[in-house]
């Protein structure tokens, strides 16, 4: 009988350290991960400024968009909307640069606004974490030719995916937490 | 009114207060509090609803920590979770629902996992050369080891109208002594019968998702785009709230209550059907 | 109610303030031996491992708050002179807790340090470091 109960303790023990050798993820880890998907995100913003900026040369705007496509899981498309319309507009990440980097401003000046929002993570039902990041982004577009100044500013929802993955350093396996971004709703507002 | 005027100058005097504190960097903008207040996200809805994420939105309150859930800070969103500037809903049923719902003995919170929660999403499709407006009807479901997004019904007008079934002396029938003449009786009927429908049951109701799923696979209905989502929520008990999505200058903007409904016996049911069916 | 909103104001101030840069360098911590303190050079004579740290950290500082491209890949090219190869791997903590580390993606000095030049962030400081040779073979950072 006593066995019987130490038995089903372990099995107890044993079910719910398994669980948790599973990605938990604790408050404060998961506000490292946050942390890192925010850096990520940073970046995406410093590479757009980069990349959309005239006086950024043709090769390194280049470089640049390649350091930027690779933040981005296969398959990412941006989906861009104005505030008249409700048209959204659907692009590859990669076109979405190249696009960027073609208008047809002589000058243009993008920034941030210092607010960003983070969800919590969710659990596909693949097992990887999706979450979304919210940032606001201002453009500035000037053409001296025509004097002609536009501005927005667009709210930008982006996903990110979260994933435990391991790799071989040094004949060491190394567990890191891999987190791309995913699919980005690019909606203007009328700040 | 008053109060909400309140929070908002909390955002933004709140804001100037932490602004050299790590949320703004070289080269970035300073939010003038907009941004902060805006519910930028449904993630967001519901953290500020169930008092589970600070006032700026950076840190996220877990069980144990000290103002999870707390009543004040519930009783600070909650107010600012709703469209101000529609007369849709009156201060009386907003303040009766905020009493409700942070009851001290019974709170009552919006739990993202749990069913009582559907998105309306209207989708554009091309259908027979011409583009159509088509409504989804979706909820959360759990599957594998997290969770998505389902379609639990499809709302299209083209196929509504295949589904015109006649009403009395109009509505054409197999006589019930058909099955003695071994139902050749159908030949006819469907020959002449521009209303099959008409052989159904009374209580029969068509699967418009079966036959969405049946034209999409036939490549007869191409997906263009969405043009909006909103969301309908029955978690509250005696309660029925709609969510929808405010892109507008000002304070007061993002996901917010849009429409407010106190549930009687049957309401729920009947408005499920509403939803559903749009009839 | 206006004093209560207001004190949790502050609470919440209070709560969401970021943790403070700590002053770098960090002490070098060597993996099976002791932590080593960082001395004042004049006192004792250094180990090669505490002059690399040095060296290094100063070097991804400059790299990241370089005022031209020029400049910057002249940093590199120097930084990766103290290197074993271009594709030595770089690992960087970004959270421990319990005796358990999680990574970031593991990354060469090569990338590590153009990195640093196109985003001129400097978030890790050198936790770790390996010498073989007089070059470093191993490098393991950690958020600041």
């Amino acid at each position: 009988m006593k066995n019987t109960g130490i038995l089903i303790l372990g099995l107890f023990l044993a079910t719910v350290t398994a669980a948790f050798a599973q990605d938990n993820i604790s408050p404060r880890r998961k506000q490292a991960i946050d942390s890192l998907a925010l850096e990520k995100v940073k970046d995406l913003s410093k590479y757009i400024s980069i990349i959309g900026n005239k006086e950024t040369q043709f090769s390194e705007a280049n470089r640049v968009m390649d350091r930027a496509e690779e933040l981005f899981a296969a398959g990412a498309e941006m989906g861009v909307s104005s505030i008249n319309t409700k048209e959204i507009a659907y692009y590859k990440v990669r076109r979405y640069f190249e696009r960027l980097m073609a208008l047809n401003y002589d000058k243009v000046n993008i920034t941030w606004y210092d607010i960003q929002y983070v969800s919590d993570l969710e659990r596909q039902p693949d097992g990887r974490y999706v979450g979304v990041i919210t940032v606001y982004q201002r453009f500035e577009g000037t053409s001296i030719e025509t004097g002609m100044n536009y501005k927005d500013t667009t709210k930008k929802d982006i996903t990110i995916y979260v994933e435990k993955k391991q790799t071989q350093i040094a004949g060491r396996t190394i567990e890191f937490w891999d987190v791309m971004l995913g699919d980005v709703r690019v909606t203007e507002t009328s700040a | 009114m008053r109060k909400s005027v309140l929070i908002f100058a909390f955002f933004i005097s709140y804001i100037s207060i932490v602004s050299g504190q790590g949320l703004g960097s070289p080269g970035t903008i300073k939010d003038d509090g907009r941004f902060a207040a805006s519910t930028k996200q449904m993630n967001q809805f519901f953290r500020r609803f169930n008092g589970e994420e600070s006032i700026d939105g950076t840190k996220r309150f877990y069980p144990g920590d000290t103002l999870y859930q707390n009543e004040k800070l519930r009783k600070g969103f909650v107010s600012i979770l709703f469209d101000n500037q529609s007369s849709s809903i009156s201060p009386e049923l907003k303040s009766e629902f905020i009493t409700n719902i942070l009851s001290p003995n019974y709170p009552q919170y919006l739990v993202f996992h749990k069913p009582g929660w559907i998105a309306e999403v209207d989708a554009v499709f091309w259908y027979k050369g011409k583009k159509e407006n088509l409504t989804f009807i979706m909820k959360i479901q759990p599957e594998g080891l997290g969770y998505e997004w389902v379609i639990d019904q499809v709302i299209f007008e083209p196929f509504k109208n295949l589904f015109n079934k006649p009403v009395g002396s109009a509505k054409d029938f197999l006589h019930p002594l058909s099955h003695e003449l071994g139902f050749m009786n159908m030949r006819r009927a469907f020959q002449d019968s521009e209303s099959p429908e008409s052989f159904t049951p009374t209580s029969y109701t068509p699967d418009y998702l079966a036959i969405f799923l049946f034209e999409m696979k036939q490549d007869n209905l191409r997906f263009e785009t969405v043009n909006g989502v909103k969301f309908h929520f029955f978690q509250i008990g005696g309660w029925y709230f709609e969510v929808n999505q405010f892109n507008r200058p000002g304070f007061n903007t993002g996901w917010l209550v849009s429409n407010l409904m106190r549930l009687g016996p049957g309401d729920k049911e009947t408005l499920l059907r509403y939803i559903y069916d749009q009839d | 109610m206006l004093m209560a909103v207001l004190v949790l104001l502050a609470m919440g101030a209070c709560k969401s303030k970021k943790k403070a840069v700590e002053p770098a360098p960090a002490p070098v911590v060597k993996e099976e031996a002791a932590p080593v303190k960082v001395q004042a050079p004049a006192a004792v004579v250094r180990s090669a491992e505490e002059i690399a740290v040095e060296k290094l950290e100063s070097q991804f500082a400059s790299i990241a708050s370089a005022s031209n491209v020029t400049a910057a890949n002249q940093s590199i090219q120097e930084v990766l002179a103290m290197f074993s190869n271009q594709e030595t791997p770089i690992l960087i903590v970004i959270h421990e807790e319990g005796g358990v580390k999680d990574y970031d993606e593991p990354t060469t000095i090569k990338k590590y340090l153009e990195y640093l030049k196109d985003t001129k962030k400097n978030l890790n400081y050198i936790s770790d470091i390996r010498l073989a040779g007089g070059k470093v073979t191993e490098l393991e950072l950690k958020r600041k």
